[in-house]
């Protein structure tokens, strides 16, 4: 005792400060455990519907047909338990004429903030093409392009309900009758805001 | 009941046949007598073709070029090598030689330089006031042997082998002023004939350059092109790309030439587009009449497009040859003939 007060030089004082630098953690620790939420587990709502807009370069292409450019589009998803998706969304699309994109897609995500996501898409192309003639096709093809596409979002984000996407990447294929085409989607940005 | 059954299966037949008869698909051709277009399109001579095309390039080079500024010769040297008269002195001259009527579109364009369409005709038997064209200009930068004495010898050879038959309709050889100034010619003619029954025009543009070699051929992002410059591409708008298809279905009975066909919508006002309009046939596309525009695409693949090195020995007179007699076979075929 003498000796920790020679050594402090401070006397009571400096005990009376030393023992509440001792105390103060576990006081806070206790007061911090009492006061804690209790922790339920809710379970994520049956369906949370957002509406979303989106940019992305998409293309058709195939021996008799190109289509599609740049462009961008509003779609509404509904997500289910926080984790399958149905979503629709349709783009106008400005480069190789004035096309629509039509996209329907059912996908899973995984839950969190980083909401990673894989989607099989059917993307319809409507609208202006340029065609090309061949043996198998002697007139003009017609028509709408329908494509089963996958679609990977692997810069995915869900931050208070909203979603934010980067860098979407998509490929598909339909058929030619005969023949097959391709179908090209890179999604920029797409973010989506719940209601 | 059971005597329903034969008026349902009558009712389900008559259907069936119905419905084959809505999908069975138009012949593309009508009534296209093969074997007469086949020899009228061997009538066209590689050897005279080839001869034109020497005449009009020697023109080119003997000719005195089109006055231009120093901020022209910087912004594009080839402004400053762009003639016109003497071929056009040949063009007259040899339709006038085919006994067709020639005559010229004159006036002053909007360049400030006097322009002259020259037009030539062989009146139809049975339908004169519905016309079938053919085009090319006529004004070249340096020699200029495939932009575009090629297209200008291709309309001057049609003339002399169609003007030895009768059709049913017009046919109409016409070379254009001043494309190279921005579709001036062909803008002007388009103008001036709004409201005539035109049933097709034929424009070319550069025709006689091609490159077997892989990788010789570039495009445009997206399109299914070849990698070899052997073809002739074929390029239509929406409303003429029955033409195209017909043209097309000709060169596949006839196997003429390698034809790559492209049809472009809303006569390719749009980004990617504009490549397709560079020219005669853009006013015709504009002014919703219908064109064909049979080119080799130019600097697509031609190192010496707008060159001074764009000379005869480039070309390639047979795969030229056998475009012009696609075009002849096509050309007969839309003018309702020969008789």
């Amino acid at each position: 005792m003498s000796a920790l007060a020679k050594t402090s030089g401070k006397g009571p004082c400096a005990l009376l400060a030393a023992a509440l630098l001792l105390a103060a953690p576990k006081a806070l620790a206790e007061d911090a455990t009492a006061r804690a939420p209790v922790t339920v587990e809710t379970p994520p709502p049956a369906h949370q519907l957002s509406a979303y807009a989106t940019t992305q370069a998409s293309f058709f292409l195939s021996p008799i047909r190109t289509r599609g450019g740049l462009g961008g589009g509003l779609g509404i998803r509904d997500t289910l338990q926080d984790r399958f998706i149905l979503q629709a969304d349709v783009s106008y699309l400005l480069l190789a004429g004035n096309s629509l994109n039509l996209r329907v897609a059912a996908g899973v995500q995984a839950r969190g903030t980083y909401a990673p996501a894989v989607f099989l898409t059917l993307s319809t192309f409507f609208g202006d093409q340029l065609t090309f003639l061949d043996a198998q096709h002697p007139e003009p093809p017609r028509g709408p392009t329908v494509a089963l596409e996958l679609t990977l979002a692997p810069l995915r984000f869900s931050v208070q309900g909203m979603q934010i996407s980067l860098l979407e990447l998509g490929l598909g294929a339909s058929p030619e009758f005969p023949g097959l085409g391709f179908d090209y989607h890179l999604g920029f940005v797409e973010v989506g805001v719940p209601f | 009941m059971s005597a329903s059954l034969p008026r349902t299966s009558a009712l389900l037949g008559a259907c069936v046949l119905l419905g084959a008869a809505a999908c069975a698909r138009q012949p593309l051709l009508e009534n296209p007598n093969l074997d007469r277009l086949g020899a009228l399109a061997q009538e066209v001579d590689g050897a005279a073709l080839m001869a034109t095309v020497n005449g009009l390039v020697q023109d080119h080079g003997a000719d005195t070029p089109l006055a231009c500024t120093d901020e022209q010769s910087r912004l594009y040297t080839p402004l400053c090598h762009l003639t016109h008269d003497k071929a056009r002195a040949r063009i007259e001259a040899q339709l006038a030689g085919r006994g067709l009527t020639v005559t010229h579109q004159e006036l002053v364009a909007r360049t400030g330089l006097p322009l002259s369409n020259v037009i030539a005709e062989l009146p139809g038997a049975s339908h004169p006031e519905e016309i079938v064209l053919v085009g090319a200009h006529y004004d070249a930068f340096y020699a200029g042997a495939d932009d575009n004495s090629t297209g200008v010898a291709a309309v001057l050879e049609l003339a002399r082998v169609l003007s030895q038959h009768r059709f049913d309709r017009t046919l109409r050889f016409v070379a254009f002023d001043q494309e190279e100034l921005g579709g001036i010619g062909s803008d002007a003619y388009v103008d001036e004939t709004r409201g005539e029954h035109l049933v097709n025009a034929v424009i070319y543009d550069c025709i006689g350059y091609y490159d077997t070699r892989p990788g010789s051929q570039t495009s445009l992002p997206g399109l299914p092109t070849p990698s070899a410059a052997d073809f002739i591409a074929g390029i239509s708008n929406d409303t003429s790309s029955q033409r195209l298809a017909e043209l097309n279905a000709l060169n596949d009975a006839l196997q003429l030439a390698h034809l790559v066909t492209l049809t472009t919508p809303r006569s390719s006002t749009f980004p990617l587009g504009s490549a397709l309009l560079r020219s005669d046939h853009s006013p015709f596309w504009f002014s919703g009449q219908e064109a064909l525009f049979l080119t080799d695409t130019a600097n697509f693949r031609n190192p010496h497009y707008h060159q001074d090195t764009d000379t005869v020995d480039t070309l390639d007179p047979a795969r030229y040859t056998q475009v012009v007699r696609l075009s002849a076979a096509g050309l007969a075929y839309w003018a309702g003939g020969p008789l």
